[in-house]
């Protein structure tokens, strides 16, 4: 299984590059107008799980750790938006700014404790803390609104329209994938794919793996606290399901679907795991096993995802023209 | 407060704990030797308790049918357990745990489906033969016997493990493989076919936890959850790999939940969680497992 | 005297696996460490390039008590190691199994905004040229051949240009040829960086045709230490290696 991101291909300086970023944003543009508002919030959400989703592939797919607590994380952003915003302690967009400034913070105080610990031990102690979240967020009911959540909070009036939080979500969740693919393809993002390839050995080439994978989780999780901002915005409240422990496993499985072994694959994920759960769960109550189904599946067969079976496919693909010449 | 108060809700604690340490002891120990953290496990908890309700509903008349259902269950559990292991998880062993991670993940819902699909959504119950329901009067404070029956059982099984593996020559071969797996296949041990086993074995466990607690809990999908939560605190307050942390966390986690719920019920779900949260910090590797 | 191991001892669960060893290494030689299996040779290596501290010793590089510095920070004063064990990074390609190095010599793996990808492009093409790889650089490295991964190996040890480099079994399972390129290799090396290297070497052919000073290590102890041919006359050496004579 190649894991090698799509880094040696193509440059900064190459047009193609600048197409790749600019054109699906382009699209996405001129999307609303030809789709009705409930389209648009289907891809609402899947750009804000793709948001989160590659803010975990920072984590897993680049460093090799398997964080099951993203949840946790995107949850803690959306609260803390929500706390602000319902007891009205900051006006909207100081509100904004906060949320994820206050994930990073929480991030650098959970991933103190987890990256002690390595692999499986880091997965269950960051799903923990998860939980722990989830908890307060559930039974805190004075303060969090408990189950109920919190409803109805003031956003600013600009955001009040379907298509506005829409393109708020576009260019949001494309610039901030953009700094992701850049901190990926950086000296910092190669040390993570060299702490994943063999553990022992990027010590050996100086690299502290426990401060590099405490700073791999800070980043991801201002990513993911700036994905619970932008779900407050659309939703217009903050529920505790957002940390619910199952929460965890589907940005995994976003991940894993579309290819952890390069960028575009979490992306790719979110359009996929969105769409089917949406149209799954309001056409089938057979969804349960397609999903279980799928993740066994892919676990067993795919376990590069859609992206890479692609580029196997295309590699084929350019071998075989090799031969023909 | 009465002191049979007290009593009484201690023993609640400790038949609660009981419960916990069945479905816990069967992760730690498939944790510890084969290093795999089988998120489907308290799906297979829930089966071992649909598997005792199926028994009692279809052999109700039957003397001993309850003692036939529990073993069902185990059995049931085990062979689940083993089919899942052989086809699903060996082929990913030499691949990072991850992947095994996500794929349990993917049978949880694949086992939620199945148990929907054959017993249907609504929630069932079973009851426990005559003799062990009511109260027995023990020194002066009446207790719930199915709790006392819960409780003695458990320390049985527990004795029976903690014998098996420090005692037998296969319990060393397990011990030894939760060391070096390698070494131990160099030796000419059939190692693929223990493991299965142990997967087995610790299924079968689960299973029987969810049949025993079938007669005091619901019977509805959804219980899944709750127990593998469980199982997670216990895993990791006692230990990853150890059945005695198991069994000490299980009663730990029992006291706290039948005593927070006395002071805060509402808030009564958290304090396992705080209770985790500090051995994370104070004790990391859990009561009794090895340093990490 | 580059290097000062003093009675260095370690010790698991009851089994010696070092006891008391002292020795000197000086600045740009070429030495070797040798000994039957299980003489606790790749122990001492762990020990110290910092991966466990040991039970009693130390461990001085260049004047500085280095005994219980974690590996990451051992690299950083210029010491460099390579395993028995091919340890590259496995589906990375050669080029950047010698990038990523190279970059994290130079401490600017913090850098988190810039795009690595045409960094240090020089001094990774020279060492990939020093090890013979140049023409693999864009093979992904667990694809390569088993003795192009042990080059790769030796490379990555030397990315940060170090004054030392603990080599532990460069020419494991390689053929003699390779063997003999590999020692060449670690002579010119040698020659091109100033490096001192210290091996841990099955081959007997490879020690004593490379090293100017060979440590005998038998059950945890250091039993003998000298020239190439003093160890050849020792009868005590000979007693200990009697039969696997290779």
């Amino acid at each position: 299984m190649r894991s090698e991101m799509d880094s040696h291909r193509i440059d900064a300086k190459d047009l193609r590059f600048w197409l790749r970023w600019l054109l699906p944003i382009a699209v996405a543009c001129i999307l609303p107008l030809f789709l009705n508002h409930s389209w648009l919030s289907v891809l609402i959400e899947v750009g804000i799980m793709a948001l989160v989703g590659s803010s975990l592939n920072l984590l897993f797919g680049y460093a090799g750790m398997v964080s099951f607590g993203h949840a946790g994380l995107f949850t803690f952003g959306a609260y803390t938006v929500a706390i602000l915003l319902h007891y009205n302690y900051a006006p909207f967009y100081i509100a904004c700014i906060l949320a994820p400034l206050a994930t990073s913070l929480f991030s650098i105080i959970v991933g103190w404790f987890c990256v002690k610990r390595v692999e499986v031990y880091f997965a269950l102690l960051v799903l923990a803390f998860a939980q722990i979240v989830y908890m307060v967020a559930y039974f805190w009911v004075d303060f969090t609104g408990g189950s109920e959540g919190l409803t109805m909070l003031p956003v600013a009036h600009f955001f009040e329209s379907p298509t506005s939080v829409y393109y708020l979500t576009v260019w949001t969740v494309g610039i901030c994938l953009f700094v992701l693919y850049a901190i990926g393809e950086s000296p910092f993002g190669y040390a993570l794919r060299a702490i994943r390839e063999n553990r022992e050995r990027s010590e050996f080439i100086g690299i502290n793996r426990k401060r590099y994978i405490l700073l791999a989780f800070i980043i991801s999780g201002f990513f993911s606290g700036i994905g619970g901002t932008l779900m407050v915005i659309h939703e217009r409240a903050a529920f505790p399901g957002y940390a619910h422990f199952m929460k965890n496993a589907e940005f995994l499985l976003v991940c894993l679907l579309g290819g952890m072994n390069s960028f575009i694959g979490s992306t790719v994920g979110s359009f996929f795991y969105v769409i089917s759960d949406t149209m799954l769960t309001r056409y089938t109550e057979h969804w349960p096993i397609i999903l279980g189904g799928t993740i066994v599946f892919i676990t067993l067969f795919f376990r590069g995802g859609i992206m890479g079976f692609l580029e196997k496919r295309y590699d084929l693909f350019k071998r075989r023209r090799e031969e023909l010449k | 407060m009465s002191f049979d108060f007290i009593v009484l809700q201690l023993f609640s604690a400790l038949s609660q704990g009981a419960l916990i340490f069945l479905v816990a002891a069967g992760l730690t120990l498939i944790f510890g030797t084969l290093k795999v953290l089988n998120l489907a496990h308290g799906s297979i908890y829930m089966i071992g308790a649909y598997i005792a309700y199926t028994v009692a509903n279809y052999m109700g008349g039957i003397i001993g049918h309850f003692y036939i259902g529990i073993i069902m269950a185990a059995v049931v559990a085990g062979l689940f357990g083993g089919v899942m292991e052989a086809f699903l998880i060996r082929p990913l062993y030499k691949l990072d745990m991850h992947f095994v991670f996500l794929l349990t993940f993917g049978v949880i819902f694949i086992v939620l489906y199945l148990v929907y699909i054959v017993w249907g959504a609504l929630w069932h119950s079973i009851t426990a033969p005559d003799y062990l329901m009511g109260a027995m009067n023990i020194g002066g404070v009446f207790l719930p016997k199915y709790n006392v029956f819960l409780i003695i059982l458990s320390f049985i099984i527990f004795a029976a493990i903690h014998l098996f593996i420090n005692k037998t020559k296969l319990g060393l071969i397990i011990r030894a493989l939760t060391a070096d797996r390698e070494t131990v296949s160099t030796l000419g041990y059939n190692v693929p076919m223990t493991l299965t086993y142990v997967f087995m074995f610790g299924c079968a466990l689960a299973g029987l936890g969810g049949a025993l607690a079938a007669p005091i809990r619901v019977i509805v999908p959804g219980i899944d959850e709750l127990a593998l939560l469980d199982s997670f605190i216990v895993v990791i307050v006692g230990g990853f790999g150890s059945i005695t942390g198991a069994l000490l966390a299980s009663i730990a986690i029992g006291l706290v939940n039948a005593f927070s719920f006395l002071a805060f019920p509402k808030l009564a779900a958290v304090f396992p969680f705080i209770l985790m949260l500090i051995i994370l910090v104070v004790r990391p590797r859990g009561l009794l497992g090895k340093p990490i | 005297m580059i290097l000062h191991v003093e009675d260095v001892s370690k010790g698991f669960r009851g089994l010696k696996a070092l006891d008391n060893v002292s020795f000197e290494v000086q600045a740009g030689e070429i030495s070797s460490i040798i000994g039957p299996n299980g003489a606790g040779k790749s122990t001492l290596f762990n020990v110290m390039t910092g991966q466990f501290p040991p039970d009693t010793g130390k461990v001085i590089y260049k004047g500085e008590d280095i005994t219980n510095l974690p590996p990451f920070e051992v690299f950083r004063k210029g010491i460099g190691r390579s395993f028995q064990k091919t340890n590259i990074f496995h589906e990375l390609t050669t080029y950047i199994n010698i990038q990523v190095a190279v970059l994290s010599g130079e401490g600017r793996t913090r850098n988190i905004l810039k795009p690595a990808k045409g960094m240090v492009r020089d001094a990774t093409e020279s060492l990939l040229e020093s090890v013979g790889l140049i023409d693999n650089a864009n093979h992904i490295a667990s694809q390569m051949a088993y003795g192009d991964q042990r080059r790769l190996e030796i490379g990555i040890a030397l990315a940060n240009n170090p004054d030392f480099v603990f080599l532990d079994e460069p020419t494991s399972g390689v053929s003699v040829e390779e063997a003999k390129d590999i020692v060449e290799l670690i002579q010119r090396l040698k020659e091109e960086r100033g490096l001192t290297v210290l091996l841990i070497e099955h081959h007997m052919d490879v020690v004593f045709s490379v090293s100017e000073r060979i440590r005998v290590l038998h059950e945890g102890r250091l039993i003998f230490e000298g020239k190439p041919d003093e160890v050849r006359k020792s009868d005590e050496v000979q007693r200990i290696y009697l039969g696997e004579e290779r």
